[in-house]
């Protein structure tokens, strides 16, 4: 069951990719789909949603539930920031009893606070 | 001559800079005060509203990294003037929680250069507080900053009303702010 969902967010995802990630859009599907992978959601941490991870590059995505530009609630793909070093390994997800992590709290117009970003 | 000469060298030495920044160890059992009153465009359960609201708090901080807030908030709105019950709770510097207030979200509050600054994310967007802290003749003064913070991405900012309620703010401007710190 998961996996049939899986395969239609990955899909949707790949549709709605940046233009950044055109390389990988134009590349053979079978490449593609060695880089992707869909996470089920773990029970013992605290990210609920599946996670899309392209282990290609690091990049990794969290499925969460939000409110559209009306009432409408949607899902959508977030990022999820990392140290571009750990991109050639498994990112680490966060445990519950770990802090979200806040980068540039200060001195800046923007912060990213547990892989959300927020700019004045 | 030589005498007041070391006499001046040990003033200097004694008293921090005018320069330099304000460190936490100054601050500690300081009681610091910021209200500042916002323009807010918004639709709160759908309704579009124009209020100006003026949010008041205060902060003591120490021992260490430790801290406490009470804060509380006043709306002009159509409907005349509300105040919220205040709210008050405890924190440690560089230590993000969780909070309920306002439709749940985090927290932060940090304290470097010189400057405090608070965190708060909502269900959508966030806020950001800073109190930055001057010397001057005989003490230490703020002045206070906190600018609405949008989600990049997410559209406007959406949280629960302190009434109750959604809350999605369109724009929100800070009209003026007051800033007052007495240490100990």
């Amino acid at each position: 069951m998961f996996d049939r969902s899986a395969g239609v967010i990955m899909t949707l995802m790949l549709i709605g990719l940046p233009a950044g990630q055109a390389r990988a859009q134009a590349a053979p599907e079978a490449a593609v789909a060695r880089c992707f992978e869909v996470i089920p959601p773990q029970g013992r941490l605290r990210v609920a949603g599946p996670i899309l991870l392209n282990r290609c590059n690091g990049d990794t995505w969290v499925l969460v539930r939000t409110y559209g530009g009306d009432d409408r609630r949607v899902y959508r793909w977030r990022p999820v920031a990392i140290e571009r070093r750990e991109a050639a390994f498994r990112p680490r997800l966060r445990p519950a009893t770990e802090a979200p992590q806040v980068s540039r709290p200060s001195g800046s117009k923007c912060f990213i606070f547990d892989g959300r970003k927020f700019c004045e | 001559m030589r005498t007041l000469s070391g006499v001046c060298v040990l003033i200097a030495l004694a008293a921090p800079a005018q320069g330099q920044a304000v460190t936490l160890a100054e601050l500690n059992g300081a009681t610091i005060e910021t209200t500042i009153m916002y323009q807010t465009e918004a639709r709160w359960n759908g309704q579009p509203v124009s209020t100006q609201s003026s949010h008041h708090r205060t902060v003591v901080l120490g021992p260490g990294n430790a801290g406490r807030t009470d804060w509380s908030m006043t709306i002009t709105g159509p409907r005349g003037t509300r105040s919220s019950s205040p709210q008050s709770y405890s924190f440690t510097l560089g230590q993000p929680q969780q909070t309920q207030s306002l439709g749940g979200g985090h927290s932060l509050w940090t304290f470097a250069n010189g400057t405090l600054t608070y965190l708060q994310t909502h269900r959508v967007g966030g806020f950001k507080s800073s109190i930055a802290f001057t010397r001057r003749a005989g003490g230490v003064a703020c002045a206070v900053r906190a600018p609405l913070m949008r989600e990049v991405g997410m559209g406007n900012n959406r949280r629960e009303s302190v009434f109750g309620g959604d809350f999605e703010i369109i724009g929100s401007r800070q009209m003026s702010s007051s800033c007052r710190v007495a240490t100990r």
